[in-house]
């Protein structure tokens, strides 16, 4: 084949597609062109949390991913202390939703809680982009208003590169990329199996049923680890460039201008970290020192934790929740009877 | 840095710029050793005085071998041990011993834990390999030793090859590395199909699948039929994966003005270990057998006193037990050389061969084709006690749940899979109408910004 000739054919041929799958793209998905820059966010709030809050008025609101929902047990918590306490663990969050749901949800409601904990560890504080693409954009969604100006700018706008910013705008296939694939998804999934009598139910549930097996310990700690090496990127590290492009700065300021106190509990990891690391939390804990209203627990080096409480190098197994539940109670009260 | 990643878009017009604007052969190799010493170092400069001082010292080793003869091959040697101490050192060394990980920990040595652990083996595996090409083919006179130091650094450090491969023979590569190099637009039409090719298998296909694959490796017991649909979707995604990978290192060469060795020629038809082996990640395979399998069985062969059979037997296992050990630390990869060691000699034994007729070589492609997808499980696996555990205790399918679940996931691997597939057909049955094949890489550029977005997972041959 002449490749000059493949060439000059295939530049023709993506010129037609992408002229025709833009046009086609738009239509279907109702862009503008140019795009807007930054993410679309559907009106749709969740309110089980606000109803929630607004019902039985907390003390405490505890916000944080998956460690948050294995680590600490609400009802135990709530009676050691004598307060209630409300635990809003969002699986597979970062900072975008804890931000989200600090503002739309717990600031949202009409009740303010006197303490705000977030459960955190490596430099997730740090890092805005963290768990916000793909999939995990439905989880922001749900805890964001159609108008979020400030986390479009930071976790997404500032993200992106200049090649990204063109495609976003001028390229509907890129524009509108989470829409087609997730249209190209559900064909995959569902079309099949309804012809062996398995509808879009029975597919859910028998996909979700894989997806939420107990899973293999050893596979666990090393995908996990694999995901901590996105917040050990050595620029995460670089904490006095990092804060001012983060959410941190505006949880405070939000938690300040709400009359709460935020409490940011850093959890122990059974695993390999990086030196730089050390440095990184030096300086975070000066920063979080240095703010009105903020309080650090740092659990990283705690020897109450023991390895035996955990189920891989991130959560708790049973036992371990029940003892860390009650090592928090313990220092929560401290705070609580300042 | 990674391929496909804007440092690396940055990084490159760099070079590629400055390469060209002074086509001057000592100059433009001069760049790409200076360029592949920051390309290695990105993350951590030392890391890219390790690889200068291991290419200095086989430089000298292989410079000394002519001029003293009697000690070329105790040279050799020493320089071999010199590579796989290397390679030992960083790769196995520092994951396994507690105590090192804990110092290197304290004392942040090279950067932290996490850097000297996991990011300084990426790269070691394969240059060490053309390294001791290059120190065996010196001591036979294959080739004379290198005298230009930068073209030999920049022949090792290579960065489109540096961290994957392709492992490039010495005395190809550095023939080109003599010659002058000008521009011309040959480069662009070469590279850009790679190109297109290497973003599309990564980003679409091996990207995807991935999410599938991972969740049933993560399972703690998985019954047989997700271990089938997990092999199925593993042996899609390591293909486009690694393939990706070695299509972008070439284009990227290309555009450079050198051509590197294929790594992959359908290696999913093959009707026979030997046959797979001869098309699956080949730059490797044709190394151990230059540099593994021929030399011991000529060793056997030599000893008269053993029986004939040995010298059948004994190469394969060795050469597959070593790739084995090559590709990872854990059981499961050994079990997965060994397996390919005994699948080598059972169809030497049995005396199975390509087939004759469209229906034995069906059959000798689909027994070959579930072989090759059972050594992915094994490879994949978390651990051979895992394997173990599901291959013995679980059951085939719980229930009607699985059997949907699977359905599913098999359609969303196979839609995967025909987009491979749709290629194969092309290049078999339409080679030569160009429209088509354009419209194929229009159609593969066009997902590949549906499927675009920030994350990009590594690279599966990273870790080798």
């Amino acid at each position: 084949m002449n490749s000059k000739k493949l060439f000059v054919h295939f530049m023709l041929a993506s010129l037609a597609l992408l002229v025709v799958s833009s046009a086609l793209i738009s239509l279907r998905y109702n862009l503008p062109y140019p795009a807007k820059l930054g993410p679309e966010f559907d009106v749709v709030l969740k309110y089980d949390d606000m109803v929630a809050i607004e019902n039985t008025h907390p003390e405490i609101v505890m916000i944080g991913d998956s460690v948050l929902e294995e680590g600490v047990d609400e009802k135990q918590l709530s009676e050691e202390l004598g307060v209630t306490v409300h635990r809003s663990p969002i699986p597979g969050s970062g900072t975008a939703a804890w931000y989200l749901f600090m503002k739309n949800i717990v600031y949202g409601a009409d009740y303010h809680p006197k303490y705000v904990v977030v459960l955190f560890r490596h430099t997730i504080l740090t890092v805005p982009e963290y768990r916000t693409g793909g999939k995990y954009f439905y989880l922001l969604d749900d805890y964001a208003r159609k108008e979020e100006p400030l986390v479009a700018e930071i976790v997404f706008i500032n993200q992106m590169t200049p090649f990204e910013k063109f495609a976003e705008q001028y390229i509907p296939a890129y524009t509108a990329r989470v829409d087609i694939r997730e249209d190209l998804d559900n064909a995959l999934r569902y079309k099949i199996p309804a012809l062996a009598g398995c509808d879009r139910d029975c597919t859910d549930q028998a996909v979700g049923s894989l997806f939420g097996r107990e899973v293999d310990p050893i596979a666990l700690n090393l995908a996990q680890e694999d995901a901590a090496k996105v917040l050990y990127d050595p620029k995460e590290f670089d904490f006095d460039r990092q804060i001012d492009t983060s959410l941190l700065p505006h949880m405070i300021r939000l938690a300040q201008q709400n009359g709460s106190t935020l409490i940011f509990v850093r959890t122990k990891i059974f695993g390999p970290e990086p030196a730089e690391l050390k440095q990184y939390t030096q300086k975070l804990d000066e920063y979080l020192a240095q703010q009105e209203g903020v309080i650090l627990l740092d659990y990283e080096n705690d020897p109450r934790i023991l390895e035996s409480f955990y189920v891989d190098s991130l959560h708790n197994n049973p036992y371990g929740k029940h003892e860390f539940t009650s090592i928090l109670a313990e220092d929560f009260k401290t705070i609580i009877t300042r | 840095m990674n391929f496909i990643g804007v440092e690396f878009l940055y990084f490159f017009l760099i070079v590629f710029v400055l390469y060209w604007v002074f086509p001057n052969r000592r100059w433009q190799n001069v760049l790409l050793f200076a360029a592949s010493l920051v390309f290695y170092g990105w993350l951590a400069a030392w890391h890219a005085l390790v690889l200068l001082a291991s290419i200095a010292v086989d430089y000298f080793l292989a410079l000394a071998m002519p001029r003293w003869k009697t000690r070329s091959s105790l040279l050799m040697w020493l320089g071999i041990i010199l590579n796989i101490g290397l390679i030992a050192s960083v790769k196995y060394y520092l994951n396994f011993d507690d105590a090192l990980a804990e110092w290197s920990l304290q004392t942040g040595f090279g950067q932290g834990f996490l850097l000297s652990t996991i990011l300084l083996p990426l790269g070691v595996s394969f240059f060490t390999l053309k390294k001791i090409a290059y120190l065996v083919d010196v001591n036979r006179s294959a080739m004379p030793p290198v005298k230009d130091f930068i073209a030999f650094g920049a022949y090792v450090s290579f960065f489109p090859q540096v961290f994957s491969g392709p492992i490039d023979r010495p005395q190809a590569f550095l023939k080109q590395l003599e010659e002058p190099r000008t521009w011309a637009m040959d480069h662009i039409y070469n590279a850009w199909q790679l190109i297109v090719m290497g973003l599309f298998k990564k980003i679409v296909i091996a990207n995807t699948v991935k999410v599938i694959v991972d969740q049933i490796f993560l399972m703690r017991e998985p019954s047989k039929i997700f271990l089938i649909v997990g092999g199925l979707g593993f042996t899609l995604q390591i293909l486009a994966d690694f393939s990706s990978y070695t299509d972008l290192s070439r284009g990227i060469a290309f555009l450079l003005g050198l051509k590197t060795s294929e790594n992959f020629n359908k290696p999913y038809i093959s009707q026979t270990p030997n046959d797979f082996w001869n098309r699956w990640h080949m730059s490797f395979s044709f190394w151990l057998r230059d540099y593994i399998f021929f030399p011991v069985r000529r060793a056997l062969m030599r000893a008269s006193w053993l029986p004939a059979v040995f010298s059948q037997i004994v190469p394969p296992l060795i050469t597959m037990f070593i790739s084995g050990v090559w590709h990872g630390t854990g059981n499961t990869f050994i079990v997965w050389g060994l397996y390919y060691g005994v699948l080598i000699v059972t169809y030497q034994l049995l005396g199975v061969k390509v087939g004759q007729t469209p229906t034995k070589r069906f059959f000798a492609w689909l027994v070959m084709f579930m072989l090759i997808a059972f050594g992915w499980v094994i490879f994949r696996a978390p651990s051979t006690a895992w394997l173990w555990n599901a291959l013995r205790l679980s059951p085939f399918a719980s229930g009607p749940e699985e059997w949907f679940a699977s359905l599913t996931l098999t359609v969303m691997i196979a839609f995967y899979a025909s987009l491979l597939f749709i290629k194969y057909i092309l290049d078999e049955y339409f080679p030569k109408i160009t429209w088509l094949h354009a419209l194929y890489y229009a159609a593969a550029l066009i997902l590949t910004f549906v499927f675009m977005n920030s994350s990009t997972p590594d690279f599966i041959y990273f870790q080798f």
